[in-house]
């Protein structure tokens, strides 16, 4: 008798419920088909060449943004110098591109010992000037030396 | 096995013959799930090899990135230690030789490119640990020496 209802409960349910595992299954495999598409995350960075440069220069004056090793941003617009914190950065730069009608280029230098995370934040705070709908309207252009072996200006 | 038991079971408890219904109610998942499972570790085994060069763990993570499809350029990295790599091979510290070798073959791929919209393009990889001065050279050498005009610095994505 008492191995009757042994047998009887047993006889129910004795596969696992696999369900669950299902569900789980289905929702990483759908989480790795939409991550699927590779993409290349980046910003880019415009590297004038010697010619292009001296174009620039004699054009307009150009948007400078210096980022010391104390990591306090030094920003020169029209030759105006200002001091700027870099959390304030995008909201300084926003109405000085505002007002630049031809291409918005900002040029950018970093001081040797900054983080290089730190050289992408800033370009990532310039970027986020540009209008949703054209992401590449603000440009990053690299200031180079002017002697790229020597280690600082 | 288990249907064995269970019919087994009906026929002590109750001793009648079981419904046609009562045998197997349920579809069969067994299949769909191998199917799944297998179909799962393909795509783990693939999606970590789709990344290209040399894999650099910490990107600076950034916001207002764009995503590009791969154009399967050139893909250049300096890990934390300094050391430049182009695509799974170790150059080397950051200089002049290591350099000139990285340029050699970043034009060899691009005078054979898999995708003629990756010649003349760059992907450069740099430990977000590292400072402005170590990258500095790299960047530097690929507008002088190869004339990249443009160069797109890898970053992650900001995970919220």
């Amino acid at each position: 008798m008492g191995m009757n209802v042994g047998g009887n409960s047993g006889g129910l349910h004795t596969e696992i419920n696999i369900t669950p595992l299902i569900d789980v299954v289905l929702v990483l495999l759908i989480i790795f088909l939409v991550t699927m598409p590779i993409t290349m995350k980046m910003v880019t960075i415009e590297v004038p060449r010697k010619i292009d440069e001296q174009v620039e220069v004699a054009t307009t004056a150009p948007i400078v943004v210096k980022v010391l090793a104390s990591l306090q941003i030094e920003l020169e617009d029209e030759g105006r110098k200002q001091s700027v914190n870099a959390p304030d950065l995008a909201t300084t730069l926003r109405p000085i591109l505002e007002k630049k009608l031809s291409e918005k280029v900002v040029f950018v230098d970093f001081e040797d010992q900054v983080p290089w995370s730190e050289v992408i934040l800033t370009m990532d705070a310039i970027r986020s000037l540009s209008p949703k709908e054209n992401p590449d309207d603000v440009k990053v252009a690299l200031k180079l030396r002017p002697d790229p072996s020597a280690a600082d200006q | 096995m288990s249907a064995s038991v269970h019919v087994r079971g009906h026929r002590l408890s109750g001793g009648r013959k079981p419904k046609l219904d009562q045998v197997r109610n349920d579809i069969n998942v067994t299949p769909l799930v191998d199917v799944v499972l297998v179909l799962l570790i393909i795509f783990m085994v693939v999606t970590p090899l789709m990344a290209r060069g040399r894999e650099i763990p910490n990107l600076p993570k950034t916001r207002h990135h764009s995503q590009e499809k791969d154009h399967l350029q050139p893909v250049v990295a300096i890990d934390k230690e300094g050391n430049l790599w182009y695509d799974q091979v170790k150059l080397g510290p950051v200089d002049d030789k290591s350099l000139a070798e990285m340029g050699e073959k970043i034009q060899r791929s691009w005078d054979a490119p898999k995708d003629p919209d990756g010649a003349g393009k760059v992907y450069v990889k740099a430990s977000g640990e590292l400072t402005y001065k170590q990258v500095y050279p790299l960047l530097v050498y690929l507008n002088k020496e190869k004339l990249v005009g443009s160069i797109d610095l890898a970053t992650g994505e900001v995970k919220e």
